[in-house]
């Protein structure tokens, strides 16, 4: 349950693993990652296997790691979906802004 | 730290006192109950050691006293007593002491007692401050929550005077909706509905609610187009609102005559067409980002469009309704959804049969998110609105003999839609209600007419065929993007001839004209491009004429018809 952030500091790549429900509970955590110099990275890997369900909050967090992380030029993947999580996530358009594995 | 020692005998007091002394503590002395009352008001102190048998007023008595004094503020109170009497200990606790001390004293456990109640009455002190701050939010909270409710009801309630064919059931998760419908009559008497469903609740919602109200009804009186009406939406919201709040929007656009459906759908679950008997014929998926995401070189404004019979029924809802749960946990999810909408069921479902059928399911289940559902009746019979007002046209008055030209070239063509802005231009110049919709659709027809056929030259018979429409539409976008030294000009006279007021319409295109005689004809056998056709302008306009070549056509309309 939870977030946990790992991040190899040779590729550059941080990986966030998400478990339990992805909802408005875990927004304080998400956010101190988001504000952590030692979690900011090239690139973005983020680890949904455990997610068991997502909300309108979760796909903000999301938007705003985006927004950390460049924009449009962000290099975000979220990988290990559930397929009921990856039909939401596509329902909110979300293909067009990470790159969902 | 201040220590009341109340006590009747001199001696006893005294030893205390100089026990107390050693650690440092600022005693307080108090002869009788009475006095020790007296004194806690007066001094605050920190810990009180009472002794029980007392003239005037006994330790029983006080303690009950000061307790009471002390409200919510916690104020340990050590009752002394010189035999262990277990009765007499019963009674003091039940009077609100918090510990006792038997005679003779002890300097050591007197010391570690003092310790460990006032350590007690750090945490209850600490305790009860942040209560007071929690309770301080939770008004405040709740006051915010009743000026968004207040702002809520006031965006809503515009929506509900609005459209007699369309249906709602809306249930909020706090004591209002995060969800908003707006339904809205265009000046053409078509209607343009919008469902949407701010992140969170409350107050947050509720900023995005205005500006996306007042957007959508001022859009929507004067003529622009749903794809029109998102984009400004969009732009709007993701300026005012911050980065991780959005709004999932669904939107249908209808035309007077029901021969057209426009379709956005942004992040909603799908959008459900059924025929007359609640079978499913169409759905539309989300094929866009949430309102107030994208910025506007990123937002994708592109409808999807659906040809109407005029029979059918259109459901709309919020994912409140996928995500409502039963006892184990498990959702109510899109595929119950669609299926009620199956094809071999045994009555017609409606807005009630879905209802019930979601709470059925979710019954001793939860239900997380605000649950709104809507129902589009297209049949044109359930929808209050009328052309023919006599009482709104009686609001006409016009007193001006005026003219104007415009003309557009290709590059403006591919940006703007003139229709609203000359609509504006004269009802800015008169008092035109009633007339307002007549001739919007006279102006939207000619010009229509004007772009699609004349510049672009378009095949309305591709329009018979579900496909087809799709098919008209795509070229019509290539065909307009490519479009070079193209114009169209729009020249409007108002006159007064024999006591009638007329204004004369003159659309021109640089084309070479197309077969006015043919073209009506396909106009007339599907009513055309958004439903009306030159029939229509025909019954609406004292005269309509094309001149030779087609590239020209003169409608004049009488303000007194």
């Amino acid at each position: 349950m939870g977030i946990n952030v790992t991040k190899d500091s040779s590729s550059n790549v941080v990986t966030i693993v998400i478990a339990g429900r992805f909802d408005f509970s875990m927004n304080s955590d998400f956010r101190k990652i988001l504000s952590d110099p030692d979690s900011s990275g090239g690139s973005y890997n983020i680890d949904m296997g455990g997610v068991e369900d997502i909300d309108s909050s979760a796909l903000g967090m999301l938007l705003l790691l985006r927004e950390k992380a460049g924009g449009d030029s962000a290099n975000i993947k979220i990988t290990r979906c559930r397929p009921d999580i990856v039909e939401m996530l596509k329902m909110a358009n979300f293909q067009t802004m990470f790159n969902i594995a | 730290m201040k220590i009341l020692i109340a006590e009747d005998s001199q001696l006893s007091r005294s030893v205390l006192s100089s026990i107390l002394a050693q650690y440092d503590y600022t005693v307080i002395e108090a002869e009788h109950g009475q006095e020790a009352v007296e004194k806690y008001v007066e001094y605050d102190p920190d810990v009180i050691l009472m002794d029980l048998m007392m003239p005037v007023m006994n330790g029983y008595t006080a303690t009950r006293k000061i307790k009471e004094l002390a409200g919510d503020k916690f104020i340990p109170i050590i009752v002394i007593t010189s035999i262990v009497e277990t009765s007499s200990l019963t009674e003091s606790v039940e009077s609100g002491a918090d510990d006792y001390l038997n005679k003779p004293y002890n300097a050591e456990a007197i010391h570690a007692k003092i310790i460990a109640l006032s350590r007690i009455k750090t945490l209850h002190d600490d305790l009860r401050e942040s209560e007071q701050k929690i309770e301080k939010l939770s008004k405040q909270a709740e006051s915010e929550l009743l000026v968004a409710e207040h702002i809520y009801d006031f965006v809503l309630d515009k929506g509900h005077n609005g459209l007699t064919n369309v249906r709602q059931y809306m249930r909020p998760v706090t004591n209002f909706n995060g969800d908003i419908l707006l339904t809205a009559h265009t000046p053409a008497g078509g209607f343009n509905v919008m469902l949407g469903d701010f992140t969170g609740h409350g107050l947050s919602a509720a900023i995005g609610a205005i500006p996306a109200s007042e957007i959508f009804y001022q859009m929507t009186a004067k003529g622009f187009s749903i794809g029109d009406i998102v984009t400004e939406m969009n732009q709007r919201l993701q300026k005012i609102l911050p980065l991780n709040m959005f709004c999932a929007a669904s939107f249908i656009e209808v035309d007077q005559e029901r021969t057209t459906m426009s379709v956005w759908n942004g992040s909603m679950p799908d959008i459900i067409v059924t025929d007359a008997e609640g079978n499913m014929i169409n759905r539309v998926a989300s094929s866009h980002a949430a309102l107030g995401i994208l910025t506007p070189e990123k937002f994708y404004r592109k409808i999807d469009i659906l040809s109407l019979q005029g029979d059918e029924r259109v459901y709309m809802c919020s994912d409140g309704v996928l995500d409502a749960r039963n006892s184990e946990s498990v959702k109510y999810s899109l595929k119950s959804y669609l299926r009620l909408f199956e094809n071999n069921k045994q009555c017609p479902v409606g807005l009630n049969e879905i209802v019930d059928d979601l709470f059925s399911f979710a019954e001793n289940g939860e239900v997380n998110d605000d649950i709104s559902i809507i129902e589009v009746n297209m049949d044109k019979k359930v929808d209050s609105w009328h052309a023919d007002n006599k009482d709104i046209i009686g609001g006409t008055r016009i007193t001006t003999e005026w003219s104007a030209s415009i003309s557009f070239d290709a590059e403006s063509l591919k940006h703007t839609n003139p229709v609203p802005l000359l609509l504006n231009m004269v009802n800015g110049i008169n008092v035109i209600h009633g007339h307002k919709e007549r001739l919007y659709t006279v102006l939207s027809e000619l010009f229509t007419n004007s772009l699609d056929h004349g510049l672009l030259h378009l095949d309305s018979s591709l329009k018979s065929s579900p496909e087809g429409f799709q098919e008209y539409f795509m070229q019509r976008e290539n065909r307009l993007n490519e479009l070079t030294d193209a114009s169209i000009s729009i020249d409007m006279k108002q006159r007064c001839i024999d006591d009638d007021w007329f204004i004369s319409i003159d659309v021109k295109d640089s084309g070479d004209g197309f077969d006015y005689d043919k073209t009506r004809a396909s106009l007339d056998n599907n009513e055309g491009l958004s439903g009306r056709g030159i029939e229509l302008i025909k019954q609406i306009c004292h005269s309509i004429d094309y001149n030779q070549a087609g590239n020209e056509v003169k409608a004049m309309y009488s303000f007194s018809k």
